[in-house]
């Protein structure tokens, strides 16, 4: 099955600052995929151009391998983060996009309010609503033209608990029995990681694949050209970013590890060593945690492994690029 | 002091007997300002929408000079349009000058930029979010500029209130175009100026009751509806 979106060279600019430039991504159907990145990053202006409210300066996406217009809008909604009630009831509300597509379909509406455990409320004011029931009723009325993509921006912001449990399941039925792609942007990864199949992190406008391991919360520090994470007490690696000195989340993809029992001679700017603490098999591949002062998980294929011979205390050398390091 | 009670008192017997000559008045008033905010808002509610969705180089001074017009004074807008239907003007061979139209003109020209410049305003004051959550729901570009319309619709009542509210009210546009004709283009407010030169202040006072009913009635009309809403 094709994607549910290609993107290809999409470049989307504000003023002189570029926002997205992501040279290539798909984004499987039927699957949860979390966007996530710090605030500004570019995920709602990702979601936009998806949704092809925003256009892109370059590129190109394809919605299940047709070239996105006006009439794919049809197929998919986009929920924002503070969404907007009309000035109607919330029955009214829900049947919004059946309306705009000349239909309307009672049992469609009843049934995406009885989703979102919003039954009760059909006949209330939407404007009188909480912000967490709003953002209830701004995913029924998504899910009430069926579309085959939904894509929520930052859908659990500022919502409490019970809300954000009624949201998750919500995505995850909307997904699993009606095999719909849901794109979620949000800056929590705990949640992007609990709940998508596939979470991606927005770096430079880029799309990498996110790990949930060795992320850090760091202190950039710059001396003359060199800049410097500092994570923890005196765990520091060199890397390359073009942000300014401070607190920052920086994060090392396991597999950009190169892990070695001996310290390599090599171009990488960075080697840490520690003692191995856990080694699990990951599909295949296997999952070494090497205490370098905090952590870090390195995956290695299973030859290497078997080269290596490490034992839980074996002192391992991990060895990565300065650009391997993603800083945000 | 005596002749305003007396004028108050004779006002109070006027309206209570159903005056014809009065109420001929007041109906006349109703009708050409009801026609004249009615074409101002035809015009003015798609002028002011369009004003205020779209982004164009020089909207600051369309919007400068759409609140300067906002305050047009009554009579400058009557000089204007007698020279233009005047039987010297460029528009003379219609006849237009002294009749009911004359007046409807010069309303639609002093209600037409309050209504435009606040549904502008009204329409700016949307949230931009409705319309993209309308389109975030299939709607094409007309739907969701309606739905745009219909979530601002009491800000537009609004607007087509004030419009009304200044049509209503004005004194020197119709004097100069209508010219206070007996019974063809007399309407409340030259009445009440011309009776009160003449020294009647019982008719000049019924006017001014019939007129202040009228303002209090649209007004409590719009109160109730904001209210049911």
């Amino acid at each position: 099955m094709a994607a549910a979106f290609e993107i290809k060279n999409l470049r989307k600019t504000y003023g002189p600052r570029a926002i997205l430039n992501v040279a290539h991504a798909e984004l499987p159907a039927g699957e949860i995929i979390a966007l996530v990145g710090p605030n500004g990053c570019g995920k709602t202006t990702l979601l936009e151009c998806l949704n092809g409210l925003a256009k892109p300066d370059g590129g190109e996406i394809l919605f299940f391998g047709e070239p996105l217009k006006s009439a794919s809008r049809k197929q998919m909604s986009l929920v924002f983060q503070s969404p907007y009630m009309f000035n109607s009831t919330v029955e009214q509300n829900v049947a919004y996009g059946l309306r705009a597509r000349q239909g309307t379909d009672a049992a469609a509406v009843r049934t995406a309010l009885e989703t979102v455990r919003m039954s009760d409320f059909s006949k209330r004011r939407a404007k009188n609503l909480s912000g967490g029931e709003a953002k209830r009723v701004a995913i029924a009325r998504a899910l009430a033209i069926s579309p085959r993509a939904l894509l929520l921006d930052e859908p659990t912001a500022n919502v409490d608990g019970e809300n954000t449990a009624i949201i998750e399941e919500t995505v995850r039925s909307l997904c699993r029995e009606r095999g719909a792609t849901v794109i979620i942007a949000t800056h929590d990864r705990e949640q992007a990681v609990r709940l998508a199949d596939r979470v991606l992190l927005i770096h430079a406008g880029n799309l990498v694949p996110f790990h949930p391991d060795n992320h850090f919360s760091a202190i950039l520090s710059q001396t003359g050209l060199e800049k410097l994470v500092t994570i923890g007490d005196n765990l520091r690696a060199v890397v390359s970013t073009p942000k300014m000195p401070g607190p920052v989340s920086c994060t090392i993809p396991p597999d950009e590890i190169i892990v070695s029992s001996a310290p390599l001679v090599s171009s990488a700017r960075n080697c840490w060593s520690g003692p191995v603490t856990g080694i699990t098999l990951d599909n295949g591949r296997v999952r070494v945690v090497v205490d370098a002062g905090a952590p870090v998980v390195a995956t290695i294929t299973r030859a290497s492994f078997d080269s290596l011979q490490p034992t839980i205390g074996t002192t391992l050398y991990l060895t990565f690029k300065a650009s391997s390091v993603l800083v945000f | 002091m005596d002749f305003i009670s007396e004028g108050f008192v004779k006002s109070l017997h006027i309206i209570a007997s159903g005056d014809r000559e009065a109420f001929g008045i007041l109906f006349l008033t109703l009708r050409v300002s009801i026609i004249a905010t009615a074409i101002a808002t035809l015009l003015g509610a798609p002028l002011g929408f369009i004003i205020g969705v779209s982004k164009f180089r020089g909207k600051g001074i369309a919007l400068a000079v759409l609140n300067t017009a906002m305050s047009l004074p009554t009579v400058t807008v009557g000089l204007i349009v007698f020279g233009i239907i005047s039987r010297r003007g460029p528009l003379g061979s219609m006849g237009l000058l002294f009749t009911p139209a004359a007046i409807i003109i010069g309303e639609v020209i002093l209600a037409l930029p309050i209504i435009t410049a606040l549904v502008c305003a009204a329409v700016n004051g949307m949230d931009e979010s409705a319309r993209k959550t309308a389109m975030t729901l299939g709607a094409g570009p007309l739907r969701a500029a309606l739905t745009v319309i219909s979530e601002a619709r009491y800000a537009i009542l609004a607007a087509v209130v004030a419009g009304f509210g200044r049509v209503i009210a004005e004194v020197g546009s119709a004097m100069m175009l209508g010219g206070n004709i007996r019974g063809v283009t007399r309407t409340l407010t030259t009445a009440i100026a011309f009776e009160t030169g003449k020294g009647e202040f019982g008719f000049s006072f019924a006017l001014g009751i019939l007129l202040l009913l009228l303002a209090f009635a649209v007004t409590g009309a719009f109160h109730l509806i904001q209210r049911r809403a």
